[in-house]
């Protein structure tokens, strides 16, 4: 029950918001294709696997203080992958590092701190964030 | 003989209007030992400053333990010399210049980032109010600066290099001061760069690239703790090696998605290394420098900052 509210909060929540971030097209491919345990590069310090998913979440600025000229509180964003640690996403918008988001997913709400930020195209970061707290739903 | 250790100083950091704060000693030319000469609430005359600028013989030295007071004592009072009609442009440059290699030099040691923020702050206001000086020429300021490849004095001279800039793109006042504060800290992240990887002499391998590239984040890490850093300053920090066609780090912006000052930042930048010795190669001429940044501007840098900076330079080579 508790699941099937917080599902349909958020799907309300996201209806208010428009998707704006554009997927370059070796992103759509593997965002369709890949699935399950990613690989890293030897140049990425990973401490737990990381899981692909394509689902869409919300992302919040949580300090206020700390927000750059032109910046969104809050935008619909598409969460690329998961692990214990962290957490991906693809935004339209640039994050800075060091700033605090809240990602709001349909289970789960993490807040996350923005670690690395790489322009993919035209309104699509890639967005990397560590976990700082969780907030999952009793029943997920 | 003193009983003490003893660092040189450059005798462009006395000036006849405010003691130095510290005991400085003399040595000629040959001689072993160093003499007391001026103690540390005198004075120096006109005509021992014109007898220090006109020897090469002659070196002068601080207690390392009055090293501090010496740098506090020269940041504080610097802004005597703008009061004083009587101090050319072209001496308080090179009074700043060696004030600012100073303060950074040992900040940078230090590696305390509070400390390294007030110290550039007061220093910014310094550097942005002699880029002001209208009788300052580019060529002045390129002959008068240091050219080694410490990272301190590679940030002191984009400093200045940013603030004569931004000042011919219309910046004063206090965004003025703020560019050339930033230009002080666009290099904060190579704080936590390994030496030998930053200093190394041959080509660097696809490893060591990758930990260089690092230093936009890190020095950005920094600042984001502290409360004193503007925005302005953090984005000089991170956006100085972004490109305008959108090819560079860390994120891959580009046009005017990058900060106008860290156009301004990028253009000093590249322009101050490639005109600076490294472990790898000696300087470039200013007229070789600006060749080659000029085939690459359309992908490198913002046309008009770039033609702005040539015209100051070209200013100093066609007189």
């Amino acid at each position: 029950m508790l699941v099937d509210n917080r599902q349909q909060s958020f799907e309300q929540l996201i209806a208010t918001l428009d998707m704006r971030v554009q997927l370059t097209e070796s992103l759509i491919e593997s965002l369709g294709a890949e699935r399950g345990v990613t690989r890293s590069n030897p140049f990425e310090h990973r401490r737990a696997a990381r899981f692909r998913c394509n689902g869409e979440c919300i992302a919040r600025i949580s300090d206020k203080s700390f927000q750059m000229p032109g910046q969104e509180t809050e935008s619909l964003a598409i969460v690329r992958d998961l692990s214990r640690k962290g957490v991906g996403i693809i935004s339209h918008q640039q994050w800075y590092p060091e700033q605090t988001l809240e990602v709001q997913m349909p289970s789960a709400s993490v807040k996350a701190r923005v670690a690395r930020v790489r322009k993919l195209g035209p309104c699509c970061f890639e967005v990397g964030l560590i976990i700082i707290g969780h907030e999952i739903s009793e029943d997920s | 003989m003193l009983g003490f250790a003893l660092i040189p100083i450059s005798h462009l950091t006395l000036s006849s209007i405010f003691p130095v704060g510290a005991n400085v000693y003399l040595r000629p030319k040959g001689s072993k030992d160093a003499i007391l000469f001026l103690a540390a609430d005198q004075i120096a005359t006109t005509d021992a400053l014109n007898l220090l600028a006109s020897s090469q013989d002659i070196k002068l030295f601080i207690s390392q333990d009055e090293s501090q007071t010496f740098q506090t004592h020269l940041r504080d009072n610097f802004d005597l010399c703008f009061e004083d009609g009587g101090i050319s442009a072209h001496n308080k440059a090179a009074m700043l210049s060696e004030v600012v290699r100073n303060v950074l030099s040992d900040e940078f040691i230090r590696n305390d980032t509070n400390s390294i923020v007030d110290a550039t702050k007061q220093l910014g206001v310094q550097v942005a109010r002699l880029a002001t000086e209208k009788s300052l020429t580019g060529a002045e300021l390129c002959q008068i600066l240091h050219h080694d490849f410490g990272t301190f004095t590679h940030s002191g001279n984009v400093a200045f290099y940013c603030s004569l800039l931004a000042a011919e793109l219309g910046f004063a006042g206090e965004e003025l001061a703020e560019i050339a504060t930033g230009g002080l800290l666009h290099d904060l992240g190579k704080l936590d760069i390994d030496e030998r990887v930053l200093n190394k002499p041959g080509k660097l391998d696809e490893f060591e690239f990758r930990i260089i590239k690092e230093h936009p984040l890190a020095g950005f890490r920094r600042l984001t703790k502290v409360n004193e850093a503007t925005q302005t300053q953090l984005l000089m920090t991170y956006q100085h090696h972004e490109r305008i066609d959108g090819k560079g780090y860390p994120v891959g912006i580009g046009g005017d998605d990058i900060h106008i000052a860290s156009r301004i930042c990028s253009v000093a930048d590249v322009f101050e290394a490639m005109t600076s010795n490294r472990p790898y190669r000696g300087a470039l001429s200013h007229k070789q420098t600006l060749e080659i940044m000029a085939e690459s501007v359309s992908q490198s840098f913002d046309k008009e900052v770039f033609e702005c900076w040539s015209t100051i330079v070209n200013s100093r080579l066609s007189s």
